[in-house]
């Protein structure tokens, strides 16, 4: 057998709990239905626990005010999940009841759907209560915190404080 | 008067360039630092140890204590930068670090940042690719152990049971060799590194010299815990330690692959961070 016929027999023995297993076994790569309300259970703590806000790593220190979390009632615009950051677009009233278009950052997909976030999390339309770690000057763009879904979800996107935040910058 | 006058001018224009000379080859090693010999012993021990092969199989993640900012095991969050205790710079070094702008953690100015990684996309090097939460899988092979990252995507190949070359090419992975410990630990143990990436993201340097020594020990089904050793003559005056921990992770390997694209870091930084520091920025 050559090298690369033992690498495959490798894979293909794995645990069962090893995703590649999975993946060979049913062609799934990651989902399996009965593994989701465990992951969003999962997910949940992990968000609280997990250190997190690779953004606000990026622009906190000196950007964003971190002391408090500003909560926005609005509607979402646009959602892009990728890397290096995910981008939240939505629109909300300020207090003279006019329509301000904001932008949130979170960590990049990778590490959100290891917090049960998906690409489908978030669509145009969605209302939706935005906590948000705001830009210190005043720009309508900050670092996400936790979203509060119309159904009352929640989607948890910030954690404990910096000393073990990741270093997502890229 | 006069003569003196554009004596002293010169004097002190002398001394400014000097000054600048100066402060220039602070930041790289000296040739007297780049022929110093590494503290430990470099490869394998012989005769090699004799132990079972540890299952390193599944898709681990860093988690809650095996992220941060720093390689330093004692200043994990990057709190002490140049400060470290664990941390036994040369003076150049030390000047190096200072010199940097990092783009993440408490010293973070992310807009003029001075990373090779964000401007670049250069890859992130040994030490450094586990300063993100992203997930690592090892292919265990007789002849070789393949570590895969999803983030980059990067992969190395750990060869087993040999020995490195005797004048490697420099190159950002550097060369690799491994072996078993304990019937628990993959030991890899890499030189012929450039000098190009950074150890962690708050620019912490390495040179041609670098050795590096990773123990990757399998404590239970559920985690994976890392220690490192930076041997580096050149740059620091003895070997110092960093410190990870992985835990399996559900969500599937490469799910979504961690790509670096210099577009991408432009446009989040245009859509997202620009706002909030108008007219400064290292981008574009």
């Amino acid at each position: 057998m050559s090298w690369e016929g033992r690498v495959y027999s490798k894979l293909v023995l794995d645990k069962p709990s090893d995703s590649v297993h999975k993946w060979a076994a049913s062609g799934i790569f990651w989902e399996e239905p009965e593994m989701r309300s465990t992951l969003l259970v999962v997910a949940f703590f992990s968000a609280v626990i997990l250190a997190s806000t690779a953004v606000l790593a990026h622009h906190g220190a000196n950007l964003y005010d971190t002391t408090k979390a500003a909560m926005l009632k609005g509607t979402i615009t646009k959602f892009e999940w990728g890397t290096p950051h995910n981008q939240i677009y939505f629109d909300a009233k300020d207090a003279k009841g006019e329509v301000q278009h904001w932008v949130a950052s979170t960590e990049p997909a990778p590490v959100m759907l290891e917090r049960g976030w998906t690409r489908r999390s978030l669509k145009e339309g969605d209302q939706v209560t935005v906590y948000i770690y705001a830009a210190k000057n005043g720009a309508t763009v900050g670092n996400l915190q936790k979203i509060v879904l119309a159904d009352g979800k929640e989607l948890t996107a910030g954690g404990p404080p910096a000393a073990e935040q990741p270093s997502t910058s890229r | 008067m006069r003569p003196q006058s554009i004596s002293l001018g010169t004097l002190f224009a002398a001394a400014f360039f000097t000054a600048i000379v100066g402060a220039q080859t602070q930041m790289t090693p000296s040739a007297a630092d780049l022929a110093q010999k590494n503290f430990l012993p470099i490869g394998p021990p012989s005769p090699l140890p004799a132990s079972n092969v540890p299952d390193l199989s599944g898709d681990w993640a860093l988690g809650l204590g095996g992220i941060g900012q720093s390689l330093s095991a004692a200043d994990p969050g990057g709190r002490m930068r140049g400060k470290e205790p664990d941390i036994p710079y040369k003076p150049w070094a030390l000047a190096y670090t200072m010199a940097q702008v990092p783009p993440t953690g408490p010293d973070a100015r992310f807009e003029i940042n001075t990373d090779p990684a964000i401007h670049f996309c250069e890859p992130l090097g040994l030490g450094r690719i586990y300063m993100y939460p992203a997930k690592t899988k090892f292919i265990q092979t007789p002849a070789a152990v393949y570590i895969l990252h999803e983030l980059g995507p990067a992969f190395r190949v750990i060869w087993l049971n040999t020995k490195h070359p005797e004048d490697p090419d420099p190159q950002y992975w550097g060369h690799s060799i491994g072996w078993y410990e304990n019937d628990d630990t993959l030991v890899v143990d890499t030189v012929g590194t450039n000098d190009k990436s950074w150890l962690d993201q708050l620019g912490h340097p390495h040179t041609e010299q670098f050795h590096f020594i990773e123990r990757y020990k399998r404590v239970d089904d559920k985690t994976l815990q890392l220690e490192m050793t930076v041997d580096d003559p050149a740059a620091y005056t003895a070997p110092w330690p960093g410190r990870r921990s992985f835990t399996k992770s559900t969500t599937g390997f490469m799910r979504f692959m961690w790509v670096c694209s210099v577009r991408d870091n432009n446009e989040h930084y245009e859509k997202v961070g620009a706002a909030g520091n108008p007219g400064q920025t290292s981008f574009k």
